[in-house]
């Protein structure tokens, strides 16, 4: 009798034993992200086409809020327990991450010729001095959501063609010509940060940066006229104090709701929309343009392998494989972004907003190639910091253009000469 | 004679160590109550301040090889207007949100310390409420009380014909809307503590002076208010260093902003860590910050200690 829950004990930890063996043979990757329910749902697809592709390779994907990511990453690196893959958003971190040694150069893992497919500002960003840190994946870009009852309310007809865009002076105009003339509470607003409000500098011809990089440019009469335009949003009323840089109130809500006629955004807003504003017709047109240059907003991420990575061979593989043509065009249809591969826009078609998505694209096509470089720079997070904190005194709390563009050419020079 | 047999030397030792612990017992009993509070102080609080004040002295983006730099971040803070303005702001809040939670507090807890109140266990667990919720969610219902545009309390000001305020995107009542907030907060805590204090006064003294034809007044006055300083005094401490370490509802309500207006020091340091990088020069502010909260605390303690003598 002793004898049998001996042997049952020896079968148990056997049993026990077993899967642990098998598990040890498994290569185990890490990919840490952030996304709404639909986006994760998409890597989580992606995730089981690798594996089935690859048996021998388990990946964990790790669901993280996209407030606060980059600390955690951070963190993370500095800690030596970095997540295999991590996400990085055309806003420096790639050049963050790879200067301060957090991600490895990739470029043992791709094949001669693998970035001739990718736009170029993408690729760019994703490299530091040509060697590339990081895949991109995704990009996004600005155009102008409008409120279809108030527009016809006040009797506007938007722009149809990048041709026929509205100046400045036009869209000041038609702003408070809705906010007159229809139900709406104010003109417009936009969904502020230093990153975004570098598409009207660099549309009016400005820059941050000189073309080498090395100074600010920020005290230019482009920057100050770029900064006074914006700033007579908030001095003439016509968008809500509370949607300055140091935002108390969002947007993209008081479109919904109805508080304003024109909302300056991406592309990212068009499910919520659906859901949401409901009671009210929308649409989009093109951004208001200058005679000295046109830019666009650039948005976007991509993905890098950490040096923390027992596994880089895999995870740079993983890396490839949902950046790939068929992945990367299946996520930019189902979370309406746009793709960042020449062969991705191949077909490329939108289950919804396929017109929109579309104008989207065309906007994106006239980013700035200085913008670009200047976003890839590992000291972008600190540019835009300055831009933000400054431009928000010169929009809510009375600080003049000059005095604003001034500021933010002292701060990003000492920056500069800091590092 | 000394023993060989290793039974014997095996008992003798044992023998030893039960003398060793009947002597020791009640020194050493302690320590080992308060050895995982211990470990957990040393390893979470300890040891990154110690760290902390290492890194200050270094040039550090947080991930990389950190270089030396001597005094540099602290000179650069003299110079900093923002930091200046940070602990300007800090001070204010302090002394906006302390001495009117504190009132309101005691209000609260003397009129929730009546046994004849109907309904006084929930009306204290609504006051209490605040305190326990989440800043974060706090913030974010505050928000929508106060927000610009379609906030409530401006729906309300409208519909009785008033004008909208910009309760939090001007510069001079950005702060008041975050310190009214705060006050909602703390009010709760305050009123714990003073109800705690309330209940261990005698009840017998405040009936002596009722008998002797003292007044309310002059019940809370002579009596009452004087028995509470212990706790008053506990209660400046704990809320002094609550209002300087506050980040969270100042970081989901205004952000800092409008301009710096709202900016203190925790947020200060915030984005100096996260949004510039600059981990040292936030390692320097953070030990200059924990220096002044020590000084206060000093301070307070001093008093509060001469005070009981002199009580």
């Amino acid at each position: 009798m002793r004898k049998l829950p001996k042997f049952l004990l020896v079968v148990a930890l056997l049993a026990l034993m077993l899967p642990g063996s098998l598990a040890q043979d498994a290569t185990e990757i890490t990919f840490a992200t952030w996304g709404n329910t639909t986006e994760l749902q998409m890597f989580n697809d992606m995730i089981a086409a690798f594996e089935e592709l690859h048996p021998d390779v388990d990946v964990t994907i790790l669901e993280r809020p996209g407030q606060g990511y980059r600390d955690q990453t951070i963190v993370e690196m500095a800690a030596g327990t970095a997540p295999d893959v991590v996400r990085a958003g055309f806003r420096g971190d790639f050049a963050f991450y790879a200067h301060a040694g957090g991600t490895i150069d990739l470029s043992p893992y791709l094949e001669e010729g693998f970035s001739e497919d990718f736009f170029p500002a993408a690729w760019t960003i994703a490299s530091v001095d040509g060697v590339p840190y990081g895949i991109p994946f995704m990009t996004d870009t600005h155009a102008l959501f409008y409120n279809v009852d108030y527009i016809e309310q006040a009797g506007i007809t938007v722009p149809t063609s990048m041709d026929d865009c509205w100046s400045w002076e036009e869209f000041s105009d038609m702003s408070r010509h809705a906010m007159d003339n229809s139900d709406a509470d104010f003109g417009h607003a936009a969904l502020w940060n230093g990153k975004r409000w570098m598409l009207f500098l660099y549309g009016n011809g400005g820059q941050v940066l000189t073309d080498d990089l090395s100074e600010s440019t920020m005290d230019s009469e482009a920057a100050i006229e770029t900064i006074a335009w914006t700033k007579s949003w908030y001095d003439d009323g016509l968008a809500p104090f509370s949607t300055s840089m140091k935002l108390s109130e969002r947007a993209d809500e008081l479109f919904i709701n109805g508080t304003i006629a024109f909302f300056i955004s991406g592309s990212w807003h068009l499910p919520n929309l659906r859901e949401n504003m409901v009671s009210q017709r929308w649409d989009i047109t093109y951004l208001p343009c200058t005679e000295n240059g046109v830019d666009a907003d650039l948005g976007g991420n991509g993905f890098a392998v950490t040096r923390d990575s027992d596994n880089p061979e895999v995870a740079a593989e993983f890396v490839k494989f949902i950046t790939n043509t068929e992945n990367m065009k299946y996520f930019a249809e189902q979370a309406f972004f746009n793709p960042v591969r020449y062969s991705s826009l191949e077909g490329l078609s939108y289950p919804e907003f396929n017109d929109m998505m579309l104008l989207f694209a065309e906007v994106a096509e006239t980013v700035d190639a200085h913008h670009a470089s200047v976003q890839g720079l590992p000291l972008f997070p600190g540019i835009q910091n300055i831009i933000q904190d400054e431009l928000d005194l010169a929009f809510v709390a009375g600080q003049s253009a000059e005095q604003t563009a001034q500021n933010i050419h002292d701060k990003i020079n000492a920056l500069l000469a800091e590092e | 004679m000394v023993a060989t047999n290793p039974e014997t030397i095996g008992a003798e030792s044992a023998r030893n160590w039960r003398d060793w612990w009947s002597l020791n017992q009640r020194k050493v009993v302690p320590y080992l109550f308060i050895t995982p509070t211990l470990a957990i102080f040393l390893v979470f609080v300890l040891f990154p301040i110690a760290y902390s004040a290492v890194i200050s002295f270094f040039k550090w983006n947080g991930i990389s090889e950190p270089e030396f730099s001597g005094l540099k971040n602290y000179l650069r803070l003299l110079e900093d207007p923002i930091f200046w303005t940070s602990l300007q702001n800090t001070v204010n809040f302090t002394l906006g949100v302390v001495p009117l939670s504190m009132a309101f507090g005691l209000l609260a807890a003397l009129g929730l310390n009546r046994p004849q109140l109907p309904g006084r266990a929930v009306l204290r667990a609504i006051y209490f409420l605040p305190f326990v919720i989440s800043a974060v969610a706090t913030a974010t219902t505050a928000g929508w009380i106060f927000g610009d545009t379609f906030g409530v309390l401006n729906k309300m000001l409208v519909e009785l014909g008033l004008k909208k305020v910009q309760w939090l995107t001007n510069r001079h009542t950005a702060m008041m809307t975050v310190v009214i907030v705060t006050i909602w907060v703390r009010l709760g805590f305050c009123m714990l503590i003073y109800l705690a204090g309330l209940q261990s006064i005698p009840p017998d003294l405040v009936e002596a002076a009722r008998v002797d034809g003292a007044s309310r007044w002059q019940q809370f006055r002579h009596i009452t208010f004087p028995l509470l300083k212990p706790t008053t005094f506990l209660l400046i401490v704990l809320n002094i260093i609550y209002s300087f370490e506050v980040f969270d509802l100042v970081f989901v309500l205004t952000n800092g902003g409008p301009g710096y207006a709202t900016t203190v020091l925790t947020v200060f340091i915030y984005n100096s860590a996260f949004q510039t990088q600059r981990v040292g020069y936030a390692s320097a502010i953070g030990i200059v910050f924990m220096a002044i909260i020590m000084t206060i605390t000093l301070i307070q303690w001093r008093i509060s200690n001469e005070g009981g003598r002199i009580s």
